[in-house]
């Protein structure tokens, strides 16, 4: 992987610099049952297309935001951060 | 005998700079301080350079631009160093690889007769059982493996490896004719650019063609020859504040979003570019034929280099083995140096004549047509070549030579060009292998779609440039049939065992479909089973003629 992506708060920086975190879940209610959480925790969806994902600048501003990528080819990223989420979401079939 | 000549008929010759001198296996060499390692070896008649990797045959420099494991010597204790780029520094202590005790008489040699006699891969299977004996053999086959000895004594050891970062617009790799248009092109439109050559000069294989300038865009650089073309575009460019030069630089690998990857010495350098413009060039084509990889034997490019670069003159009685005219433009130049050129010998049947070719045939030089080369001879040097007719058979005739030029038609460079996960594929119309189709942010120029004449490099690479800074699509390119190379038979079915394929990993023709008949008729098995170097098996003819591979053959014209 050698792609640029774009951090909100420092622009286009080499992906080296930033850590994949997870692809973006609903968080269940702090009550729901055990599968529910087990699920949430250890299970991922995998996507082979277009997906939102967490990324944390690690070696930058320190910064955690959403990236939407393609994850077949790394092409057409765009990022936010988390309260633009959901005016960006109305804007691609892609997260959850 | 290689000389120094002091004088051309046809061209001026370089400033050699002072003189120095290095040691080559103990022996002292005279050099000029702008030789490289070989060119000052070549001058000095010391023809055998290397032994060759499992047969240690004798090897001698082939290809002069640091293209093959010819040229790989120990320097200054550090192995495995291209000797054809490398410029030599005074009192610089340069030896021979792969032999022992020297590289004149080399005990390993005998590998020659056996190992012929044994199957193919046979260390992969013969000692695999019983268990107790492959932990014994695995020993005894290290030591031989590989090339040159690592020594901790030298400096090399604690040199520090740096990492450099680049942002430019445009990274132009490549420095010949398209490649300076290309970053000609970028630059006339305000970009940054980065111009990368893995050579010690910008210029590329222009430098030695003595053929003038027509119809060039750039009307400065008509009516001059093109060694002195190239010149002037350098000087034109090298005044603009916003080109940046990187000479002795390889670029190994291209990444996402244009992230180019270069090595220059110790230093890597990551560039991360808006778009990246690809003008690697071509190489001369191999001829596969009995002893091929005999010292004495050279590419035509590598012979007009160290003529017009170096003022060496690598060999005395000289047959030159042609396909287009480029042969007769290296017949002239050897002729012009005061060489004695025995005969060229064209593997075309009929044809047009060009330019050079009328030039030739004015000086009485013997010219004999639809023949090519089937044999040398000669060990350490080669002292005679049989010819014959380019479909194999029994030769016809044998010329005293020793020096045999190979000037077959070119080979497009298209490895960097598949990196972007497109395949080579072949152009009929064009007749040489060719990638059409590159990510975004990338384009393509120069030889590497079919080998051109300046003012069509310069106008291509031009658009390139330009398409490049602007980043629109990629201009279309064109050859006339004039300019189209045939891709005439380079596998030649001529008597003996020793018709090498693969210089580098030593493999031949004969064990090349021995591994096929046994099933391995996949690239990459065939790879494994013969440490095989893939390079040229891509030639169309050779794979053509193998029927009993058709995995090989999938998509080729007849």
């Amino acid at each position: 992987m050698s792609f640029q992506l774009n951090c909100p708060n420092c622009g286009k920086r080499a992906v080296s610099e930033f850590t994949f975190k997870s692809e973006l879940k609903n968080r269940p209610a702090a009550d729901a049952d055990f599968s529910e959480w087990t699920d949430y925790v250890y299970f991922r969806e995998n996507n082979m297309g277009r997906q939102i994902e967490w990324w944390h600048h690690r070696s930058g501003c320190q910064s955690w935001f959403l990236a939407e990528r393609d994850t077949l080819n790394n092409t057409d990223h765009r990022s936010f951060w988390y309260g633009d989420l959901e005016q960006n979401s109305k804007d691609s079939d892609g997260g959850s | 005998m290689a000389k120094r000549i002091t004088t051309h008929q046809n061209c001026e010759l370089p400033d050699l700079g002072e003189e120095l001198s290095f040691t080559f296996n103990g022996k002292r060499i005279k050099a000029f301080a702008s030789d490289s390692i070989t060119s000052a070896l070549i001058a000095s008649g010391s023809t055998l350079l290397s032994r060759s990797f499992k047969y240690h045959r004798p090897r001698g420099a082939y290809d002069v631009f640091g293209q093959g494991h010819e040229s790989l010597l120990t320097v200054n204790k550090e192995p495995n160093i291209l000797a054809d780029r490398i410029q030599v520094q005074n009192g610089m202590v340069v030896e021979s690889q792969n032999a022992w005790p020297s590289v004149e008489f080399d005990i390993a040699a005998a590998n020659d007769v056996l190992v012929p006699m044994l199957p193919n891969g046979f260390y992969y299977k013969m000692f695999h059982k019983p268990k107790w004996l492959w932990p014994i053999a695995e020993h005894q086959i290290r030591k031989v493996a590989g090339l040159g000895k690592i020594d901790v004594s030298g400096k090399h050891v604690n040199r520090r490896y740096e990492k450099h970062y680049r942002f430019p617009d445009v990274c132009v790799v490549g420095g010949g004719p398209s490649g300076l248009a290309a970053a000609k092109g970028a630059l006339d439109e305000g970009k940054q650019v980065l111009l990368i050559d893995d050579n010690p000069e910008l210029g590329g294989h222009a430098l030695h063609s003595i053929l003038p300038v027509e119809n060039c865009a750039n009307s400065a650089l008509n009516g001059i020859p093109e060694n002195k073309a190239v010149q002037k575009l350098i000087e034109e460019l090298a005044a603009n504040p916003n080109l940046e030069v990187m000479i002795n630089t390889s670029v190994f690998g291209l990444y996402e979003d244009n992230l180019v990857a270069a090595q220059c010495g110790a230093d890597l350098f990551k560039i991360r570019a808006e778009s990246v413009v690809l003008a690697p060039g071509a190489t001369d084509r191999h001829l596969v034929f009995e002893n091929n990889d005999r010292p004495g034997i050279i590419t035509a490019r590598g012979v007009e280099k160290l003529i017009m670069c170096h003022a060496v003159l690598p060999g005395e009685d000289t047959v030159v083995v042609t396909t287009h005219d480029g042969g007769f433009h290296t017949a002239l130049l050897l002729k012009g140096a005061g060489a004695n050129v025995v005969a060229v010998v064209d593997g075309r049947e009929s044809g047009s004549s060009g330019e050079f070719e009328e030039q030739v045939r004015n000086l009485a030089i013997p010219i004999y047509k639809g023949l090519t080369a089937h044999a040398a001879h000669g060990k350490k040097r080669i002292n005679r070549v049989d010819v014959g007719p380019i479909t194999g058979g029994d030769s016809h005739q044998s010329f005293n030579c020793d020096l045999l030029v190979m000037a077959v038609g070119f080979k497009p460079q298209v490895n960097l060009l598949s990196m972007g996960r497109k395949r080579p594929e072949w152009d009929s119309q064009r007749q040489v292998l060719r990638v059409n189709d590159l990510p975004a942010g990338m384009y393509s120029t120069g030889d590497v779609h079919g080998a051109a004449g300046f003012s069509r490099l310069y106008a291509e690479g031009t658009a390139s440039g330009k398409a490049a800074a602007l980043n629109t699509a990629p201009p279309e390119t064109e050859r006339t049939a004039d300019e189209i190379i045939m891709a005439l038979p380079a596998d030649i079915e001529s008597a003996g065992s020793h018709h090498f394929i693969c210089k580098c990993m030593d493999v031949t023709r004969a064990e090349a479909k021995a591994s096929i008949a046994e099933g391995y008729d996949q690239v990459d098995h065939l790879n494994v089973i013969q440490a095989w170097a893939w390079d040229l098996v891509r030639e169309k003819p050779v794979m053509k003629q193998w029927q009993g591979s058709p995995q090989l053959t999938p998509d080729l014209p007849q």
